[in-house]
Formats: structure tokens, sequence, C-alpha cells
């Protein structure tokens, strides 16, 4: 072999390198779609967060979703898992409990927003307020969040709850006595409306019973 | 003698080169794609449990490789919040 011979296998072998080194880099890489977006999570917990403020806020869930893909294309999400189909939306408040669930569908899959409490009536107590002595009734309320979606199939959460501070004279006591449990009290014979930490309503139907 | 080492150096060529590309397909490509999957893994679930930015900003704190602003492998989360959304940028660190 030549010495021009050798050096050409030399600079292929240098250029074969190279060019291997920049197609593992570009298509598998740093520079490939895969590596510049990791899709899927953070577009369901927005979606997921998106319903969760529709239902708090008691805003069209579509014009919220439509608002978070005009942002999520200017921050460079993957805008495709924001087209979504509604497939539920229950909302149900009633004695003994209350359910928000909320469906959507997209290319991924299904994402779930769910929201469900009971409560049952347990007594009544005497109370000293500053309008007097007021009879209340005491309720164990249990309050649930769950969130589906393809990429983590199921989180169960405890939010916390919150009396709404509106200026009401009522004074309603609220103590949580376990995960997801909770007593409430409240004057007998009213209904009261709490809020999860997210702003979601929670609805406690007077009981009527003796007492 | 100049044969010889020239194929010396051709051999060197491929000795350092495919290791290298080996342990950056192996190793250092591996850690990356680790840090921006934890990034939007870690961001979407601190999302879920956050009412606001502020408490997902918390969250995101008590990851050491987690920082506040933009920087190599960042993620958007976009906050409902007060009628509107709050954009927070946070970085991870390979």
């Amino acid at each position: 072999m030549t010495r021009r011979g050798q050096l050409l296998v030399l600079a292929a072998a240098i250029l074969a390198s190279a060019i291997l080194l920049h197609l593992a880099w570009v298509a598998t890489a740093y520079r490939g779609y895969t590596m510049m977006k990791f899709c899927g999570p953070l577009e369901s917990a927005e979606l997921i967060s998106v319903v969760r403020a529709g239902i708090a806020w008691n805003s069209s869930l579509l014009a919220l979703i439509s608002k978070l893909k005009s942002l999520g294309a200017k921050y460079g999400h993957c805008v495709e898992l924001y087209d979504v189909g509604l497939k539920e939306d229950t909302r149900l408040t009633g004695p003994g409990g209350g359910l928000y669930r909320v469906v959507l569908e997209n290319r991924a899959g299904r994402i779930v927003y769910e929201a469900y409490w009971n409560y049952t009536y347990i007594t009544d107590y005497l109370k000293k307020t500053p309008f007097g002595a007021r009879v209340y009734s005491l309720y164990r309320l249990t309050y649930t969040n769950r969130y589906l979606a393809p990429q983590w199939g199921a989180i169960v959460t405890c939010p916390k709850i919150m009396v709404p501070g509106d200026g009401k004279a009522l004074t309603i006591d609220l103590k949580r006595v376990g995960r997801c449990e909770w007593l409430v009290g409240a004057p007998k014979g009213t209904s009261l409306t709490l809020r999860d930490e997210f702003g979601a309503p929670i609805v406690l139907v007077a009981h009527d019973g003796p007492g | 003698m100049h044969r010889g080492l020239e194929a010396v150096a051709i051999a060197l060529i491929y000795i350092i080169a495919f290791p290298v590309a080996a342990r950056y397909v192996a190793s250092i490509r591996a850690q990356r794609e680790y840090a921006l999957i934890s990034a939007a893994r870690a961001s979407a679930y601190f999302l879920l449990l956050s009412a606001d930015s502020d408490a997902f900003i918390n969250m995101t704190r008590t990851l050491p490789e987690a920082q506040l602003g933009l920087g190599e492998y960042t993620v958007i989360a976009l906050i409902p919040e007060r009628g509107d959304f709050a954009a927070v940028a946070v970085h991870f660190k390979p």
C-alpha cells in the first residue's frame, strides 16, 4: 500500500467514526425528539390540575384547556396531548356525599380526575359561640381525590379541607382525624360548603335528625 | 517504519473512539435522558399535589437536583392560579 493510500484509509476511518458519533448524537440523543421533549406526565398532570381548577372556579373546562394549549405551545410542551375529548363530566352532591368525575381522552389514553366525599352524622353537641350557646351537629367526613393517567396509573391523595373565609358569622368546627378523615361541626340544621385546598366545593347537607 | 506508525495511529483511533462512543451511549446519554425524564415526572407529581405556584416551588426545593429557573434540562410547569396560569421553570442537573 502506498503512503497516499494509507492516508486515505486513515482519513476514511476518522470520517466514518465522526459520522457514526454524529448520527448517534443527532438521531437518538441530545437533539432527538425523545431527548428534547419527554411527553406525557407533565401534560397529563397539567390537564388534571386544569380540571381541578375548572371545578373550583366553576369555569368551562374546554376553555381552560384551550388556554393551556396556547400557553403549552409557547413553552414547548407536547401540545398534541392537549387535544382532548371530554368523555364525562359528572358533578353530584347530595345528602351523605358527593362526587366530581371528569374523564378526558387524548392520544395517550384516558385522564381521569375524581373527587369524592361521604359523611355521616354522629351526634349533636352544645357549643359556646359569640352569639350564645348553640346546638351543633357533628359529622365524620371522608374526602379523597384520585388522579388517573396512562403515565402513572392511579394516584390517591387526601387534600386539605378548609372553611371558606367568606365572612359568614357561622363558626365551623373542622379537625383532621385521619389521612382522609375529618370531623366537622356545624350549627344544627345548617348546610355548609367547605373547600378543598384546590378550591373544589365540598357540600354537606344539613342533618334533620333528632336532638 | 512509517507503515507501522500509521497502523498504530489507526488502531489508537479505534481503541479510543469506540469505548468513548460506547460510554456515551451507555452512560452519559442515559444520565441525560434520566435527568429530563425525572424532571418531567417530578414536576408532574408536584403539580398534582400543588394548589398554587408557591406550593409547587416549595416542593421543588426539596429536591437537591432541581433548581428554579432556566437550565440545561428545563421543565416549565403551567399551574392554574387565580383564574389564569403561572409558568414556573425548573431545571434539573443530570
